[in-house]
């Protein structure tokens, strides 16, 4: 279960193509994103824009959690 | 000097380029705070101080790739057309991502201008861009819009026919800032230009974008060289290894990194906050703490809908009432003027009472496009797609699904059709556009309204109402998990996963936009009704009042055409609990829906001779209509063949495949009568409205 708070998005697990569009839109290892809200799906900041993902494209996305970043 | 100029329209999905596009163009493409709202090119060609300038509005995108049937539209007509001006639209809000695209578009070496739109919103939020700066980084033209006001477009449009006149378009492509790719891109990018360099074809592609295309393993520009360029492709393997290797991170992760340091360093130089010690509230926050609140979001969603039609039908009382009593005294001044007793019958019978009884629903119409149009603007559609995700998930389509299906709601089902492209999933993609009609569109709300105003007592119409949206949407949804199940998803794109941008929320401004959005669209229905109505209704009359046989002169009210056919037909309809002159109606509502409402108009007004009733009055003494056989006839009218230009538009985009037509129109009506034969006798076993 992703808490919000702020994260380092390391990498996809989704198919090549859906990989491809999450980078288009910001999805690049190493870059921050801030998890607003888990209410069975995600509502996240990143690069400015406000995303909502469900739970099938969350679960696909591996996150690392960063305290520093608190 | 240049006489004709084409400029292409570029941006992410939803930053505001249909706004900008009707802006310079004033034409009425559908616009809306949502993604997706344009899934084809829009080409419209306008004089201005001489030039003929043709402009082209492509649909949103994250990047020039080809991912998406977005993408692929964009890149091909970039790649395929010759382009002046590039426009290239950025939501000043949120830049880092915007300007991503930018370092693509800079690489197709075409004229860009820059537009950075919305800049009103990024003032209120405290902040400021230095635009003299930024043109002096980038190199390029800047200007700021607020589109939806109309602020900034006429600047636009004179500078670009300033730098035609000065001949600035070659000059500028010279000396553009360039993206630092680093050493070892820079090293790979040069042996595959090498090999591309000396092979004509390729070599007429923008080189730096090509090039980077060819690295980043571009899946159209592989196949594109599949089995011709095989010294090109081993070499792009190679590049792609050895990258690899040396920075464990592909390629793609590399240059897409070189990019957004490239955004960054710009941004980290132009954005200043105005007031530091300022504490900003931001609405859309606020809001969202409600509207996307776990518990919330589904009661606020149903509230909002129902909302609409409390709204619609409240609003619209009155001046539907004023309408019908207008056409009430037309009609009965009619026999005092005209003494012909078949043209009297005509003018009441046919045209009036045909015409009337649709265009009486007007303002209906009006109200729910209006309602409709405000929550399109303020930004509510993206989040009903988050919301409707974690129910359509589990009838195997998307929550993008539901955009489509809102905007046959706003109106009619051959846009919401179209709108499917927007989905990334064919699976998806072929069953939203078979469910799409079954949505209220704007030709069914008079049918609906007439019926349910009649029937059901005022206090509960707008209820009822929503109950049938809410229907609409069960069977709708109900059919996609059949046709999944059907169908079953064999796709290399995932459609369960689900990604959406969520707009700021914004008041959309009265007059420039809600009023002038909600009458472009009601007037759209009212000049395709209008047509179709006076010609039905005519013909309509015709059937019933013409004798048949011809020689039988006695009683044209039972030897007429519509009655003879209604005898035969009417054993089909007789246990779903419909006689034959509203199983006419209902075939008439294969040339538009509408129709129905036009068709009743004249079965019923035969009946009363040359005097003029109102088609709700006619409707409400007649004793054969009764709450259950209303509640079947409006179920019939949801789920049946839909009007001739839905399934025209549906075979054209299913690719003509004639087993998928036979499913729409003869597999949707005979669902439509099994449903109805269930509720009908269901409801009149247990007593109920009969």
């Amino acid at each position: 279960m992703v808490l919000p708070g702020v994260y380092i998005f390391t990498a996809t697990n989704c198919s090549k193509e859906f990989s491809y569009k999450l980078f288009n839109m910001g999805f690049i290892p190493g870059v921050k994103l801030r998890v607003i809200s888990n209410n069975g799906g995600l509502i996240i900041k990143i690069k400015e824009s406000k995303i909502a993902l469900n739970m099938k494209t969350a679960n696909g996305i591996l996150l690392k959690w960063n305290k520093q970043l608190l | 000097m240049k006489d004709s100029i084409k400029i292409a329209i570029i941006g992410n999905p939803n930053v505001g380029k249909s706004t900008i596009f009707n802006n310079l163009t004033r034409s009425n493409q559908q616009v809306g705070n949502y993604s997706g709202v344009t899934v084809d090119k829009k080409e419209i060609e306008i004089i201005y101080k001489n030039y003929k300038i043709i402009l082209v509005d492509l649909p949103g995108i994250y990047s020039l790739s080809t991912y998406s049937n977005d993408e692929i539209v964009t890149k091909d007509f970039l790649l395929r057309n010759k382009i002046d001006i590039i426009i290239n639209v950025l939501n000043a809000n949120s830049l880092n991502r915007n300007l991503y695209l930018f370092t693509q578009i800079i690489e197709l070496k075409i004229y860009t201008i820059v537009v950075l739109n919305m800049i009103d919103i990024l003032e209120s939020h405290d902040k400021k861009i230095d635009i003299t700066k930024m043109a002096n980084i980038i190199g390029y033209p800047i200007f700021t819009t607020i589109a939806n006001k109309g602020i900034g477009i006429k600047n636009l449009l004179n500078y670009i026919i300033k730098i035609c006149k000065k001949n600035e378009i070659e000059k500028q492509l010279k000396t553009k800032a360039k993206i630092n790719y680093g050493t070892e891109i820079s090293n790979e990018m040069n042996k595959l230009n090498n090999l591309v360099s000396i092979n004509i074809k390729l070599s007429q592609f923008p080189k730096t974008w090509f090039l980077m295309k060819l690295l980043e393993c571009d899946f159209s520009i592989l196949e594109f060289l599949q089995n011709k360029n095989h010294e090109i492709i081993k070499q792009i393997y190679a590049s792609n290894k050895y990258i690899k290797k040396k920075f464990k991170k592909d390629i793609k992760t590399i240059i897409a990194s070189k990019r957004y340091c490239f955004v960054e360093s710009i941004i980290s130089e132009i954005i200043a906050k105005k007031n530091n010690n300022k504490r900003f509230i931001d609405i859309t926050e606020i809001i969202d703490r409600f509207v996307l609140n776990k518990y919330l979001e589904l009661p606020i969603f149903f509230f909002v809908t129902y909302f609409i039609f409390k709204f619609t039908f409240s609003f619209s009382k009155p001046i539907v009432f004023l309408l019908n009593s207008c056409f009430k005294i037309i009609g009965n001044r009619i026999p005092v003027i005209i003494s012909n007793n078949y043209l009297q019958s005509l003018l009441v019978n046919g045209i009036i009472g045909g015409v009337g009884s649709v265009l009486g629903f007007f303002p209906i119409i009006i109200f729910m496009f209006l309602a409709i149009s405000f929550l399109e603007d303020f930004g509510y559609m993206s989040r009903s797609a988050f919301i409707m995700d974690k129910i359509t998930s589990k009838f195997g389509i998307g929550g993008k699904s539901f955009l489509p299906l809102m905007l046959s709601t706003n109106g009619c089902a051959v846009p919401g059709i179209i709108a499917t492209r927007m989905l990334d999933s064919k699976h998806d993609r072929f069953i939203t556009m078979f469910i799409v009609p079954y949505m209220i569109c704007g030709a069914k709300i008079p049918v609906f309204a007439l019926i349910i105003g009649a029937i059901f007592d005022i206090k509960y119409q707008s209820i009822i109402m929503f109950l049938m949206y809410i229907i609409s949407f069960i069977i709708a949804l109900s059919v996609a998990k059949l046709l999944s199940i059907l169908t079953k998803k064999n796709e290399t794109i995932d459609s369960y996963n689900f990604i959406i941008e969520l707009p700021p929320y914004n008041f959309p401004p009265i007059f420039k936009t809600l009023l002038s959005k909600t009458w472009q669209r009601s007037w759209l229905y009212l000049r395709k009704a209008s047509i179709l109505v006076i010609t039905t209704s005519i013909l309509t009359w015709v059937i019933f009042s013409a004798p048949w046989p011809i020689n039988s002169k006695n009683n044209i009210q039972q030897n007429n055409i519509a009655n003879n056919i209604s005898k035969i037909i009417e054993p089909v309809f007789k246990p779903i609990g419909m006689d034959g002159k509203k199983a006419i109606s209902l075939f008439s509502g294969f040339i538009a829906k509408e129709m129905i409402v036009s068709t009743l108009s004249t079965v019923y007004s035969v009946e009363y001779k040359n005097k003029f009733i109102t088609l709700k009055e006619r409707i409400r003494e007649n004793r054969d209509w009764k709450p259950l056989k209303a509640i079947t006839f409006l179920l019939f009218c949801l789920i049946y063949m839909p009007c001739m230009s839905t399934v025209a538009i549906f075979f054209k985009e299913v690719g003509a495949k004639y087993k998928w037509l036979m499913l729409m129109t003869l597999g949707n009506t005979v669902l439509a009568w099994i449903i109805s034969f269930i509720v009908y006798q269901i409801g009149k076993f247990l007593k109920l409205g009969i």
